[in-house]
């Protein structure tokens, strides 16, 4: 893995979003050709995704052919509720890009069949030619996307009950209150994940720690299911240095590269 | 740009760059519009899979739905009260020039006059939507004459009337037809008020409360019949008591029907009342915004033009819409409300989905009798 530490959230979120825009620019995207991105939801890509918009509305890049696949959504709340994945790419995302809506895809947590729609969303990900770059976050709980501890580490696109912690995680954008948090979502799998050609993993925060750690620097375990991508032979860890707290002091030197000055002094 | 199938549909249009009044806040968002109606952007994009066709550049400006006046008598030397030959002209007049002070929408307002102007003037201001060519007239606004003597202000007492013997068939016989009205002042302690305000609301014109000696109990009694609005708050009514508050009283008295709003102008020209009784008014009750008739802004909008009120000629307001704002904290609340905002708009009241733009943007407020969103803003019962 690549393990980038940044000072902060901003300098993190910076990176990661500079890293996708070469990325897309790179792959020169054109009406045969769409770049594949995987999306997250939640506090953690607020940072990167204004930073994607900022480069946007400077000219730099377009989303015209790119096309998007959200992590998951919940189960059961109206697409329009305020705090439904679809509203808050639109509205942190997706009003202020160019990209053409019929290559923004994210589950339907109201599909009449659930099992099937999160089907068709895995054949839309084949159809597409697979996924470019996926981009996801880290629950405290050590999940990527509803892949909660337990989660099968082969895995592909279906409906999750959330685990206790990523239901408390989530009140508070539900006025706090318990009852009124979603119990259930549809998720891409971690398989699903792993299939994408990169992944990028954004982690900032103290209360993040202990999940890095765990998902880093112990096994590969369904408990904590980004470990998974101990497995992948192109994973990026974006973190920023709270993240790191629970991390040795020699990991984070070594990915800071830090002991290479040494060697230059010599 | 269009990302959906069918050349043959209507433009999206986009308009960037500017600051909408929404939830009682400017937001700096853009408004998505077709055919004359304002859309969801967000379910245009995830329902039906479309982009915008066009793009408009607002350079940064409010867009705010268009002001609605419920107390215009006139302007530009026009004089909705005189009984002309051609009323039409002078209405088309005013409703042209008052766009350009945001105003799409309007009242045109008739002081107490003899039933023979009524007769002749009201068949001749129908009920006409808006556009380009000038602001649409709601209906008339009756301003008497069945008004307080005492407190009949500028109105010729000559022409003064009550309806103790009739009722509502001596407003008829009074006014002619009733086709035009929409709006009716009265002062409820003439006797048998409560019928003709039932008889009134039952025909869908809102019936507001204004040059007035009625107290407190008197006025709810009137809500309790029907009524809904107070014309030109403080102006022509008993001032506020603390042993008996009047007609200000209601803004805070806990006998309305549940569920009644009351909606009230004012004069906020610092002439007529003073911005701290603006003030009190908006805090005693935040969610009803304060109208402000047309005597708050510079031109246009004298209460009562020179030619028809006795007692010599009115100066105009001498503070202009952007003073007006400026000296209230909340400029943002008084963008809609100082400028005779419709009873139905809250301030801040919102840009709604499926809404036609032009002026008529309301979310009904069940108070006035849910007007409904397209061109007709709720003073309808």
């Amino acid at each position: 893995m690549r393990l980038v530490i940044l000072d902060n959230y901003d300098l993190a979120s910076e990176w990661a979003a500079k890293y996708i825009c070469n990325r897309i620019i790179q792959f020169k995207p054109g009406k045969d050709r769409y770049f594949t991105l995987g999306l997250p939801t939640g506090s953690t890509p607020l940072g990167c995704y204004k930073k994607l918009i900022e480069y946007h509305k400077n000219g730099f890049l377009s989303f015209k052919y790119v096309k998007t696949f959200n992590m998951d959504e919940y189960v059961g709340l109206p697409r329009q509720h305020p705090e439904s994945y679809h509203s808050y790419m639109w509205n942190n995302f997706f009003k202020h890009i160019d990209i053409d809506p019929n290559n923004a895809h994210i589950l339907d947590g109201n599909a009449a069949d659930l099992q099937a729609e999160c089907d068709a969303f895995e054949d839309k990900i084949k159809e597409a030619g697979g996924i470019d770059l996926f981009v996801g976050g880290i629950g405290p709980d050590g999940h990527i996307a509803f892949n909660e501890p337990g989660s099968s580490l082969v895995s592909r696109t279906r409906l999750k009950t959330l685990a206790m912690d990523t239901i408390l995680a989530n009140a508070k954008y539900f006025d706090g209150d318990l009852s009124k948090v979603p119990t259930m979502a549809l998720t891409v799998g971690v398989g699903t994940v792993m299939d994408a050609r990169e992944v990028m993993i954004l982690i900032t925060g103290a209360h993040k720690a202990f999940a890095l750690y765990k998902a880093i620097e112990e096994g590969v375990n369904h408990m904590w299911t980004v470990s998974a991508f101990q497995q992948h032979p192109r994973t990026i860890f974006v973190c920023d240095e709270d993240a790191t707290l629970e991390l040795r002091v020699k990991t984070v030197k070594y990915f800071k590269g830090e002991h290479l000055h040494l060697q230059s002094n010599m | 740009m269009r990302g959906g199938e069918g050349a043959s549909r209507a433009p999206v249009l986009q308009l960037t760059n500017c600051r909408i009044l929404r939830g009682r806040r400017l937001l700096r968002e853009d408004l998505w519009v077709r055919e004359g109606r304002i859309l969801d952007p967000e379910k245009l994009f995830f329902e039906e899979r479309l982009l915008a066709d066009q793009r408009r550049d607002c350079g940064g400006c409010i867009l705010a739905p268009g002001f609605i006046d419920v107390q215009i008598n006139g302007g530009f030397g026009v004089d909705f009260s005189q009984a002309t030959e051609d009323v039409g002209s002078g209405v088309a007049l005013v409703a042209q020039r008052i766009l350009s002070h945001g105003v799409t929408s309007f009242c045109p307002t008739l002081v107490t006059s003899p039933p023979e102007v009524y007769h002749k003037v009201l068949p001749q201001i129908p009920v006409k939507s808006g556009g380009p060519h000038g602001a649409g007239v709601l209906g008339v606004h009756l301003e008497g004459p069945f008004i307080s003597r005492e407190k009949r202000g500028a109105h010729p007492e000559a022409y003064l009337r009550s309806f103790e013997a009739n009722a509502f068939h001596d407003v008829l016989a009074t006014y002619g037809s009733l086709d035009n009205v929409r709006i009716v002042t009265l002062a409820p302690e003439l006797g048998r008020s409560r019928e003709v305000i039932r008889a009134l609301t039952a025909r869908g014109i809102c019936v507001s409360l204004g040059h007035s000696v009625a107290d407190l109990q008197v006025a709810e009694e009137a809500v309790q019949s029907g009524a809904t609005f107070i014309t030109h708050l403080f102006n022509a009514m008993l001032p506020f008591h603390h042993r008996d508050p009047g007609i200000v009283g209601l803004l805070t008295s806990d006998r309305l029907p549940p569920g009644r709003h009351i909606f009230y102008g004012m004069i906020s020209d610092g002439i007529h009342t003073n911005p701290a009784a603006l003030r009190i008014a908006h805090r005693a009750h935040p969610q009803e915004e304060p109208l402000g008739p047309s005597g708050g802004v510079p031109e246009p909008g004298c209460p009562h033009t020179p030619s028809s009120v006795p007692g010599g000629p009115y100066p105009p307001p001498p503070q202009s819409l952007p003073s007006l704002l400026s000296r209230h904290q909340d400029p943002v609340r008084q963008h809609s409300s100082d400028g005779r905002v419709h009873p139905a708009f809250p301030a801040g009241h919102r840009l709604q989905c499926g809404v036609s733009p032009g002026g008529c943007v309301a979310a009904p407020r069940p108070a006035t009798g849910t007007g409904e969103a397209q061109g007709h803003p709720g003073l309808r019962g």
